[in-house]
């Protein structure tokens, strides 16, 4: 495999100042632009071994984080824009990164419907993905930061993006988005995780980032073909349980976590089809991540052999 | 009273007792019994009234199971009806 030229050879900061910070994110490009230092500190932390974008790369989605002029500057606010334009109110700059990240959600969730897009976490072992949909709260991105550090190979916290016609998902590795307990959660759970800047006081309460990107093919682009689909959902008060489900309900209930399944019509329907198809399908109720580790390891294990 | 359904959608059976229903003109998708995925098929194929669909599913039907599932006919209408999956007319 070639060396990759990665962001850690760079200076992030003076890159991202300048407008000139352009990196791949699966099948993506982004480019940033900021002269914010949080913003910077977070993404040298958390994205130094993304691949670089290449001169001339077509840009897919550029982002700015600005303050808004004099007034802004003065309640401390900064403005999210894309392609220069401004797609939300501005926001408190203390919550900058998480804003920025969120943006960068935001930007593939309402574009990129060449994919059926799954709100979804989604990892990989021995080359076959588990996917994970779930409403926001339901524990998919603590699973997904505790398989991470435990080895999975993480492709996504938050768009599980399916190409219509194939049971595969487009890798799209990004930090993965903690939020208030899972935050001390995932730090206790392994001391080495590195996290970027803690947004504190959001919509969602504190939120921090995970880096995501911690095994050796994790930038790879190839689209891997799903074997399982999982629903998970932390309770500090069921029994911790993995269950086979409905492939039908679960169709519907994946319907439910798409982004664009609706906006598809008829081409969704049989994206997800074909989707459900090839996948086996469970819930997962869990309260103590290495109880749910070995639950999710053994299922993968059980679901590939032939 | 006639029943139909104007714009046949698409299903996905996998084989449990329910099943996922497409709806080509609202774009919506439903989750139908197995037995209103079967009366949705048949009133896709042509217009029917109760009587014509009793008799249509019977063939398909266990013997025991067809007095409920007459009597339970015109909920299952009246729902899909409900639901725009089948018209009235």
């Amino acid at each position: 495999m070639p060396l990759r030229n990665t962001l850690s050879s760079k200076d992030v900061g003076t890159l991202l100042k300048a407008g000139e910070l352009s990196f791949r994110v699966g099948p993506y490009i982004y480019n940033l632009h900021s002269s914010l230092g949080q913003l910077a500190e977070g993404l040298s932390e958390l994205y130094a071994d993304f691949p670089a974008a290449s001169p001339g790369d077509f840009v897919d989605y550029a982002v700015s984080i600005q303050r808004g002029g004099p007034l802004s500057t003065i309640r401390r606010k900064v403005q999210f824009l894309f392609d220069n334009q401004g797609s939300f109110a501005p926001i408190p700059i203390k919550q900058a990164y998480a804003f920025m990240e969120w943006g960068m959600n935001w930007c593939v969730s309402v574009h990129a419907n060449e994919y059926l897009k799954l709100h979804a976490a989604a990892v990989a072992r021995d080359g076959l993905v588990i996917v994970m949909p779930g409403v926001p709260g339901a524990g998919k991105s603590t699973l997904c930061a505790a398989l991470g550090l435990t080895g999975w190979r993480i492709l996504s916290d938050e768009h599980a993006l399916i190409p219509p016609g194939t049971s595969r998902v487009v890798p799209l590795c990004r930090p993965v988005s903690l939020k208030n307990e899972s935050i001390e959660t995932i730090r206790a759970f392994d001391r080495s995780a590195r996290f970027g800047p803690v947004s504190k006081d959001t919509h969602k309460g504190a939120v921090a980032h995970m880096k995501a990107d911690l095994t050796p093919d994790c930038h790879d682009q190839e689209a891997l073909p799903a074997h399982i689909m999982l629903f998970p959902r932390y309770s500090s008060v069921d029994r911790q349980e993995l269950t086979a489900r409905s492939k039908t309900e679960s169709f519907v209930l994946a319907a439910y976590h798409s982004f664009n399944y609706s906006l598809m019509g008829e081409s969704g329907f049989a994206a997800m089809q074909t989707l459900i198809d090839s996948v086996e399908c469970y819930d997962l109720v869990y309260r103590d991540l290495d109880w749910a580790i070995e639950a999710v390891g053994q299922l993968h294990d059980r679901a590939r052999q032939p | 009273m006639k029943y139909r359904v104007e714009v046949p959608g698409r299903f996905h059976d996998c084989g449990e007792e329910s099943v996922v229903y497409f709806d080509l003109q609202s774009g919506d998708t439903h989750l139908v019994s197995d037995f209103a995925a079967h009366i949705i098929a048949l009133l896709a194929d042509r217009t029917m009234d109760i009587q014509e669909l009793v008799t249509a599913v019977a063939p398909d039907i266990e013997a025991d199971d067809l007095p409920a599932l007459t009597e339970a006919l015109p909920d299952i209408l009246a729902e899909l009806i409900s639901l725009e999956i089948v018209e009235q007319g």
